[in-house]
């Protein structure tokens, strides 16, 4: 039997879910979490978290190759977890006759459920928003022509509706500092098209 | 907040511009335009009228090559008659421009016309020069593609002192003519009935590709289809250079190093690919060497062991295998004539029969491949008991 890892990955979002909906602590729980007399005493205490780091994924309408730049983001855990990200990253693939660029500017507004374990956090975070997005397409050696040639290079501007469903583990190491890590399956609109990709994130966190 | 998401999505839905991808629309970098003129129709070959003719344009970029110093010798200059005879039956126009790569091939319409569109620039086996200066030139050939498949087969020459890699195939021609020392044709090679470049002894209008500035001191652009003399060199790019051709003599002297101006200034033009590159269509026969590869023969004779007799029906003659400027009395700083031996004759150079593209055979008693008188022969038929009854030339190991 052949599994597709699109439904293995949604399935275990699912199960993630559930569980962080089912769970002793929610982060939206009216009261507030007691943190572990071994947390770091800011990171549990501020409800604002910060990070920013590196970013990698597929292309939000190149269909192959990987997207590669950085991201940041900020979140606040209170009733409701809500926050902003924003990433750039590029990508570039070839064809026999075009190198292609899209840059990438995904701008996302997030809600997210997490929970505490030990001292650092896990949860879901649900972004939406837009990717704006600039295709440059060079065509293969019309640079050796000179400027005669340059004509016959293209570029496009496109703003495409998006989200991702991350799941992420944010970890206190050094007072407010520690690590971020979220991965999960993200969706474009692309031409009238869903178009599904992936995305996954490493990221250096901080409680302010 | 609540208002952020439908914001976004109309602006989205409202501010795309269509994304390419990754679609390989492979749009031509130039655009080559082409007019043939003349009646295809009078000039084909009888055994070929039945055959419905496929004309076309090919894009062919043309070989570094230097003649081999016999034909460039004796074709031009009337030292010996037998000789003679030899190079203009066995010898392709030691000034004619010899293919290497087969580019773009478009159909001609009826009216004549074509354009041929450059999906790809001349790689770099067939440029000349540095990275910072290479030019390439290319003659765009008239055919008709008589087993339609859309491009054009160069034929090669059926000789036998090629070496290896040699002869080959020669895809037909007219008449059919079987190869001596090659497998029987298979397809029905293509006819050439026109070129923009045929030679540097004609009028020509060639396709240059430059890549960076042209340096006409560059002594590589010297040879490689010289055109000194005219003012302006190609453009970076394409361009279409023309000139109106020198003598044979006069190309004979330089090749000899005698050096001075090749073409009258006059004649020399640098166009843009704006213009049209007009073809006259000629007879098959008069323009099948320009379909010729040279065959890695380029500025060098090759010598075969005289295992079998050859063809007597052909031309033949017994002649040098050494070759110098002394020659043909030019005096060449450094070149001390008197020690040239002029009158040794220890080599039999046989015509290749008539076929697509002319060949000739030089035999010599001992030597290799490349020289006669290298230190260790690959054979040696010197001796009396080995020498060949039908041997007609001299034995002469130092010529």
């Amino acid at each position: 039997m052949i599994i597709s890892p699109n439904r293995t990955l949604f399935g275990l979002l699912a199960a993630s879910s559930l569980w962080l909906a089912c769970g002793a602590v929610p982060a939206w729980a009216d009261e507030p979490v007691a943190p572990p007399a071994a947390a770091t005493a800011s990171a549990q205490e501020s409800p604002w978290r910060v990070d920013a780091g590196l970013l990698t994924g597929l292309p939000a309408a190149l269909g192959t190759g990987m997207t590669g730049g950085v991201a940041a983001g900020v979140l606040h855990a209170g009733t409701w977890t809500w926050g902003a990200r924003a990433s750039y990253s590029q990508a570039t693939e070839y064809t026999t006759t075009w190198a292609t660029t899209h840059r990438e500017i995904r701008l996302r507004a997030v809600g997210a459920m997490q929970r505490q374990i030990g001292r650092g956090f896990v949860g879901l975070r649900l972004g939406a928003g837009a990717t704006a997005l600039y295709e440059s397409r060079a065509r293969a050696q019309a640079a050796r022509l000179g400027d005669a040639a340059s004509s016959l290079n293209t570029s496009a501007w496109a703003l495409l509706p998006g989200g991702e469903l991350e799941a992420f583990i944010a970890l206190p190491i050094v007072g407010p500092f520690g690590l971020g890590l979220s991965a999960g399956p993200s969706v474009h609109l692309v031409d009238g098209s869903v178009t599904p990709g992936w995305l996954a994130q490493l990221t250096a966190v901080w409680w302010p | 907040m609540k208002y952020l998401l439908p914001l976004l999505t109309l602006l989205a839905v409202g501010c795309q511009d269509k994304l390419l991808g990754l679609t390989d629309n492979a749009l031509p970098l130039v655009h080559i335009k082409v007019k043939v003129t003349g009646d295809l129709q009078q000039l084909r070959p009888p055994a070929t009228l039945g055959e419905t003719p496929h004309l076309r344009v090919a894009l062919v970029w043309g070989a570094v090559y230097v003649p081999d110093p016999f034909c460039a010798i004796y074709q031009v200059l009337p030292l010996d008659p037998s000789a003679t005879a030899v190079a203009q039956a066995g010898c392709r126009d030691v000034f004619g421009f010899v293919p290497t790569q087969v580019g773009e091939s478009v159909a001609v319409a009826a009216d004549g016309s074509a354009t041929l569109d450059l999906i790809n620039l001349p790689n770099a086996a067939v440029l000349v020069g540095e990275v910072t200066s290479r030019v390439g030139y290319a003659s765009i050939l008239v055919f008709d593609d008589r087993n339609d498949n859309g491009t054009l087969e160069l034929h090669r020459a059926a000789q036998r002192n090629t070496g290896p890699g040699g002869g080959g195939p020669g895809g037909g021609g007219p008449g059919g003519t079987a190869m001596p020392d090659s497998a029987t044709p298979t397809v029905k090679g293509d006819f050439v009935y026109g070129a923009s470049f045929i030679s540097m002894t004609q009028p020509d209008q060639r396709i240059a590709y430059l890549e960076g500035t042209f340096d006409a001191n560059n002594a590589l652009y010297g040879l490689f289809y010289p055109r000194t003399g005219c003012a302006d060199g190609p453009t970076t790019g394409f361009s279409i250079l023309s000139a109106g051709g020198f003598s044979a003599l006069l190309g004979l002297q330089a090749l000899a190093g005698a050096g001075g101006d090749l073409e009258d200034p006059a004649t020399c033009s640098v166009k843009t690919l704006d213009s049209t590159v007009t073809i006259p269509l000629q007879a098959t026969e008069t323009v099948r060497d320009v379909a010729c590869s040279g065959g890695g023969t380029s500025g060098v004779v090759r010598y075969s062991e005289p295992k079998s007799q050859p063809d007597w029906l052909q031309p033949w003659a017994c002649v040098p295998v050494k070759y110098s400027p002394c020659l043909l009395g030019i005096a060449i700083p450094g070149q001390d004539c008197s020690k040239f031996d002029a009158k040794a004759r220890p080599a039999l150079a046989v015509a290749a029969a008539p076929a697509d593209c002319k060949g000739n055979t030089h035999y010599v008693l001992k030597g290799c491949a490349t020289d006669p008188n290298c230190a260790a022969p690959e054979w040696d038929y010197t001796t009396p008991a080995k020498k060949p009854v039908w041997w007609p030339c001299d034995i002469g190991s130092t010529p």
